[in-house]
């Protein structure tokens, strides 16, 4: 029927920017996209129901950066506070187990001194001492399995203060770090379902928030770096664009701005390719440059391949720097926690790495020993805080890092067998179209 | 971190938008690749039990030492004449080495130990849950030199680790995309594309529910005589989240046979596991409202208001991101398959089919 007959679409032409798709064949969704994009420029876009929009706007608000730090702390703090709740009762029933075993044993231990020492000058005292050793090491051995006896004493409080909050914050953030200590570990099996759900809710939490503060971080360092170690190179580089700029000012119509700009804007010491930099630019030409681009004049971009970003991406901070402000925390963990637990600093280094990284042995647990009295109770809490603080530093790090980075797994990803070769077609250097076909709605079709 | 590294692992993967064809020209690369993570276990394993095991047999010899020559002073050589007074400092170090020896499972009286914790099997383990950080701490280096290979060890195993295991699940993706293509095809007039994907992620999590963590733990309880059904899924996904606890390890039972190949294929499990749990997250991120982190690190002019995302959807991808035109277009030759594309007044267009 023609009236319902839509009119035909030739879908072999070529996309727009007249490169072809990935695997050679024109690039249809893409031309498709452009085409609805270009008719549904802001008016036929239907309206958003206003309950949707009021649910996104309080989930933007939620995940803003501070309201992202008050969920987390109040997930890991309410978790302590749950778990404690739910080994509470099974707990207190172990907790007196663990003391009158405890007491039996010490017991058991002078008796059997007693006996030995009486017994000295007794008949068959060879095969009757042997028969009480073995007895006690059968009893110790019970003790040991099932009451966690330590072969010393046992305090109450000790005992009482496994589930104190303190540990139990430590816990929880174990758990949605997934570093996973297990000084203390729930026996409980609604215990052990409520941790499933409970990391199946917080792990992803935690992903998000640390991903969250670590880009703040990041942009912060990198505000800072530029602000501070380009100082001395803002003079040269302000010469130099300004002549870049007289140049381009001669060759507008010259669309191949991008190799007049790139040696003057502040690099890293690690990438110097333009394709680099080319990739992470947002093309967008309403806004301008920011502060920390005060120095580059007011290009108004009239191509939209001009690729000037809007400020803080520019500045990359070198992967060595990165490293060595993630080794500078590894050691302050070390020298506070070897000097806070009598370790040695190789002790305290094994354990700020085996923490960070959250592989999370927990072999040593700063304030473990003194658990129950205030200094325990204090280094369990830094402890916590080193964890959460540590993970975004490292989060901070890889942002910084990631730049770079993808030169460097192009490389390994090449040894490894990820990507064969970079000069083929559609390798890395060749993906800029995919990026830039999104950013680019104004981009004339018939431009082809 | 693991986790976290590997969502960078992700962003960066995406960025070189691979093919599928570049990817199986490079399969024997990837295969050697886990050729190397197993010897790298290997030289885990032979190193730690080098360092560690000495140690551990040093004190066992020790304990023994001491209780021989306690057991000579205290018993004597038979006869009541032999024994000589003992000091009560002596019978107080007899009884705390009786201590000391039954937490580390020895029996000094009755020549029999537990495994010891440096064995082999033991060790391969050990170097699994480092490189793929979970970490139990059950057993742990306790000499310098090992906490110092500990962190060497981890500094090179990790990202090696997480580099393989990505490119494996850049190879998984494509029979999940495959699948989902024709979910797709199958369902694409029931529901919007985004609620397909959403599906599709159901579907998954299904599949690795089953063969991940249910089957496993049914395994393990056949296995573990003193685990319920409860106790092995609660291993599998701590272990599996990489969390690690230690409350529970397959094979540390005193009676356990081939201890050894069971922690084997303990490792190859864990390591094998998170491959899968790589594949889950790198599904979720694909979802653009369930990832929630790209949403935050992306600038406004990306992913300003999902009214964008609600564009590209609506325009006709059907559901796929730009990355995955590419997937679209290798798997679905536009002369022979054709795809659907709901237009906007709910017509179909066949691509490639005559108007």
């Amino acid at each position: 029927m023609p009236a319902l007959h839509q009119p035909p679409v030739d879908h072999r032409r070529p996309s727009f920017n007249g490169r072809p798709s990935f695997t050679g064949r024109p690039s249809f969704t893409g031309l498709h996209f452009q085409r609805k994009a270009m008719d549904n420029d802001g008016s036929a876009q239907p309206p958003q129901p206003t309950k949707g929009r009021f649910l996104k706007v309080l989930a933007k608000y939620l995940f803003s950066h501070v309201g992202l730090c008050l969920l987390v702390i109040a997930y890991v703090v309410g978790g302590a506070y749950l778990f404690r709740h739910l080994e509470a009762d099974g707990e207190e029933q172990r907790i007196q187990a663990q003391v009158q075993k405890s007491t039996e044993m010490e017991t058991e231990r002078e008796e059997l001194a007693q006996l030995l020492w009486n017994y000295k000058n007794g008949p068959d005292y060879n095969s009757t001492v042997a028969l009480l050793i073995e007895q006690y090491h059968e009893n110790i051995t019970e003790a040991i399995r099932d009451f966690s006896y330590t072969g010393v004493p046992v305090k109450r409080s000790e005992l009482e203060a496994k589930w104190g909050v303190a540990s139990a914050i430590l816990f929880t953030v174990t758990i949605v770090t997934t570093i996973g200590y297990g000084h203390v570990t729930p026996v409980t099996a609604l215990g052990q379902l409520t941790v499933i759900g409970y990391a199946l809710l917080g792990v992803p939490l935690m992903l998000m928030f640390l991903a969250n503060i670590g880009d703040a971080m990041a942009r912060f360092l990198r505000i800072a770096y530029g602000k501070g170690c380009c100082y001395c190179c803002h003079k040269k580089r302000e010469r130099e664009y300004a002549k870049a700029i007289a140049e381009q000012r001669q060759n507008k119509m010259d669309t191949d701005l991008v190799s007049s700009i790139p040696n003057n804007r502040p690099r890293s010491a690690w990438s110097d390719e333009a394709a680099m930099d080319i990739r992470h630019r947002k093309v967008d030409a309403e806004k301008g440059p920011d502060g920390t681009m005060d120095t580059l004049p007011q290009v108004i971009p009239e191509d939209p391949i001009q690729m000037i970003d809007t400020g803080d991406e520019i500045i990359n901070v070198p992967i060595s720097l990165t490293l060595v402000i993630i080794a500078a925390y590894v050691f302050l963990g070390a020298i506070l926690f070897s000097a806070w637990n009598d370790w040695s600093w190789i002790t305290g280094a094994y354990f700020s790495f085996v923490t960070l990284s959250t592989i999370g042995f927990g072999d040593l647990i700063p304030g473990w020993k003194e658990v129950g009295t205030t200094a325990g109770t204090i280094k369990l809490g830094v402890s916590a805080l080193y964890i959460v603080l540590g993970l975004a530093v490292l989060s901070m790090s890889f942002n910084l890092m990631m730049e770079e980075m993808i030169a460097k797994f192009e490389w390994l990803g090449r040894k490894l067998g990820i990507i064969d070769d970079p000069n083929l077609p559609g390798g890395p250097t060749d993906i800029q179209p995919f990026v830039a076909q999104e950013q680019m709605p104004s981009v004339d079709p018939v431009r082809m | 971190m693991g986790l976290e590294m590997f969502q960078l692992q992700t962003k960066l993967v995406d960025q070189l938008h691979l093919a599928p064809f570049q990817l199986k020209e490079t399969n024997m690369r990837l295969l050697f690749g886990l050729g190397v993570m197993l010897f790298y276990l290997l030289i885990g394993a032979v190193v730690f039990t080098t360092i560690e095991a000495p140690y551990e047999t040093a004190d066992d010899k020790n304990i023994r030492d001491f209780t021989d020559k306690y057991r000579a002073l205290v018993v004597g050589d038979g006869s009541d004449e032999g024994c000589q007074r003992i000091s009560s400092e002596d019978f107080d170090t007899l009884i705390r080495t009786i201590s000391e020896a039954a937490l580390r499972g020895i029996s000094p009286l009755k020549n029999v130990t537990a495994e010891p914790n440096w064995s082999f099997g033991q060790a391969f383990f050990f170097s699994g849950t480092l490189i793929s950080t979970v970490g139990y701490g059950h057993v742990s280096p306790v000499t310098h030199a090992g906490k110092f290979f500990t962190i060497v060890y981890c500094m090179i195993g990790i990202p090696l680790t997480l580099a393989l295991l990505s490119a494996l699940v850049e190879r998984l993706k494509l029979p999940s995309l495959w699948f989902r293509g024709k979910m797709n095809t199958a369902l694409g007039h029931l529901f919007p594309p985004g609620h397909i994907q959403l599906l599709h992620l159901g579907a998954l999590s299904l599949l690795l529910l089953v063969f991940m963590f249910i089957l496993p733990s049914i395994i393990f309880t056949s296995i573990e005589p003193d685990w319920t059904f409860l106790d092995a899924f609660y291993y599998c996904f701590i272990s599996l989240t990489t969390i690690g606890l230690g409350d529970y390890i397959p094979g540390d039972q005193p009676e356990q046979q081939f201890r050894a190949a069971y922690k084997v294929f303990a490792t190859v499990y864990l390591l094998i596991g998170l491959c899968c749990m790589m594949l889950f997250l790198a599904t979720m991120y694909d979802i653009p409202m369930l990832n929630l982190s790209r949403f935050f690190l992306v600038k406004d002019g990306n992913f300003a208001d999902t009214n964008d995302n609600e564009r590209l959807r609506l325009s006709g991808q059907a559901g796929f991101g730009p990355k995955y035109e590419k997937h679209v277009d290798e798997d679905s030759p536009a002369s022979a398959n054709p795809q659907s594309f709901p237009t906007d007044d709910g017509y179909y267009q066949n691509m490639g089919s005559p108007h």
